[in-house]
């Protein structure tokens, strides 16, 4: 029942950002939920393990919609996430996410490979028994 | 609508009919998830031995030869084609970045003695090698014509940073070679294209903690909650020396810095540097530097104020400090003010200079930027030598 109710909480709350959204990792990966704020570092290159799991963040291309409303959700208004990629690349610091030519590709990478995180749209949800997925619940 | 069509990914090599590539520049793209074979990475015998030989020397040239050798030398990455998706999972695989950056300065004053300038001002070449999970080498090369506050330049080819880094852990990480020093702000970010000001800040342009250090940087960060802490600690040799009429230069030094950190909300921290000089220990510097930044209105509105303090054994101290806001009116304008107070050594005699700078910034792109500014200079003592500047300025970046 938890469970459910965050799985439902995380969907309301991406909802109000544009396209609805699921973050999803392999099954193998041990984690259950992160928090925003954990998302939004893992995006940023910044950390890179959480409860001793290394975790790698996949994103779809910067033009894609799914994208554009992932990182509303994650980042404020006047963050460019761009521009902190370009001083990141100049600083020698950590790369930006893997990026894939869309969802499918995200489930594929992620199902492959534990500890990858993606996110596919919440209408998809179907294809992750396929994928051997599950979504990681916003705390 | 996203275009895929679904299956087992096992069924089909290109799932969706999609490539997949990383959305850092697109050269080195040499091990995208592929054919399932790796794709051949090793530069070639004959362009190891001619690095191997550019190593040996120790002169700044074959420094700078050394570089452009390394970046040479993993040109036969570049031009590889990314491979499509199949069976194998993408891994860390080993793999190269590489970016570039310069920019045009205008620069003129109602000063009697000062010139017009017009020209290029930077141009920067960098690349990253990284090499499986933990490993990472950086090099970056730089051309630069930077004009004093009389418009006076010299030119100057430079080899920037050349480091090897160890990713152990978040909170320890290690870096070996010539890196930027980790002191402050606006230090660890001075190039001309990351800042929101056309002229560096009076410290940063005087160069009283050297922007640089050769040795050894232990850093790493902790998280508190959503709170950050970012620790470095460096032992270096720099290249200049400890003299009387300018800080410092050929020291021995070892420096710390330590800051506190929430996301989009505000930064405080302080540097201690110490500079010595191996050939005389009674001459030394120690420069503290204390920094805070501060966010408003989902970073609408940032304050910061930066104040180098130095003390120098066999020469009077000196206080140098700079406080800014910005008003960041969209995510392509934004608004600059910025206060800077200290004794100019560079451009006014070792005086004090007071100026006040205005600067509007125009991101239309990723690739470009444009800025314009006007400052009001004063020095302290002769008021004759009062002047007006207004300057613009145009960068690329990839």
């Amino acid at each position: 029942m938890i469970w459910r109710c965050l799985v439902l909480g995380c969907l309301l709350q991406a909802s109000a950002w544009g396209q609805d959204f699921l973050i999803v990792t392999s099954t193998d990966t041990r984690i259950e939920s992160l928090s925003r704020f954990q998302l939004r570092e893992i995006y940023l290159g910044k950390l890179k393990s959480v409860e001793g799991v290394v975790l790698r963040p996949v994103q779809v291309k910067r033009k894609d919609h799914l994208r554009k409303s992932f990182e509303r959700f994650v980042f404020s208004d006047r963050f460019d996430v761009n521009e902190y990629w370009l001083i990141t690349k100049l600083q020698g610091g950590p790369d930006p996410p893997l990026t894939v030519n869309g969802w499918g590709l995200v489930l594929a990478y992620t199902s492959r490979n534990p500890g990858f995180v993606g996110y596919i749209p919440a209408d998809k949800e179907s294809e992750l028994g396929k994928y051997g997925l599950k979504v990681i619940a916003l705390r | 609508m996203i275009g895929i069509i679904f299956g087992s990914p096992r069924s089909r090599r290109n799932v969706g009919g999609n490539r997949v590539r990383r959305e850092v520049p697109a050269v080195g793209l040499v091990n995208e998830l592929g054919t399932g074979r790796p794709v051949e990475q090793e530069p070639d015998k004959g362009r190891r031995a001619l690095v191997r030989n550019i190593m040996t020397g120790s002169s700044p040239l074959k420094q700078v030869l050394w570089c452009l050798a390394t970046l040479w030398l993993w040109t036969p990455c570049l031009g590889e084609e990314p491979t499509e998706p199949a069976e194998t999972p993408y891994r860390f695989e080993d793999h190269f970045t590489f970016g570039a950056w310069a920019d045009m300065l205008y620069m003129d004053s109602d000063a009697d003695d000062e010139q017009e300038f017009f020209d290029v001002a930077h141009l920067y070449v960098f690349g990253k090698y990284t090499f499986g999970k933990r490993w990472s080498s950086f090099a970056e090369v730089a051309f630069e014509q930077e004009p004093n506050l009389q418009g006076e330049a010299d030119d100057e080819l430079s080899l920037e940073r050349l480091y090897l880094q160890y990713d152990w852990r978040e909170w320890v990480n290690l870096r070996l070679g010539k890196f930027d020093t980790r002191a402050g702000i606006i230090k660890p970010i001075h190039w001309a294209i990351t800042l929101d000001s056309i002229r560096r800040p009076i410290m940063e342009d005087n160069s009283y903690v050297p922007a640089k250090s050769v040795g050894l940087e232990v850093f790493g960060k902790r998280y508190f909650g959503e709170r950050e802490f970012n620790y470095s600690f460096a032992l270096s040799h720099s290249e200049n020396e400890v003299t009387d009429d300018h800080p410092i230069d050929r020291a021995k030094s070892v420096g710390l810095d330590l800051q506190w950190q929430r996301f989009d909300r505000y930064r405080y921290g302080f540097s201690y540097i110490l500079y010595r000089d191996p050939k005389d220990k009674d001459r030394s510097v120690e420069a503290w530097l204390p920094y805070a930044e501060v966010w408003f209105w989902d970073r609408a509105l940032l304050f910061r104020v930066e104040v180098l303090n130095l003390t120098r054994n066999k020469a009077p101290d000196l206080l140098a400090w700079y406080a800014k806001a910005k008003w960041q009116i969209s995510r392509e304008w934004t608004l600059n003010f910025r206060h800077d107070q200290g004794e100019d050594e560079l451009s006014a005699q070792g005086r004090e200079r007071h100026s006040q700078s205005l600067t509007l910034a125009f991101f239309p792109s990723r690739q470009w930027r444009f800025r314009v500014e006007l400052s009001q200079n004063h020095i302290e003592s002769d008021p004759r030598q009062n002047f007006t500047q207004w300057l613009g300025w145009a960068g690329w970046i990839f």
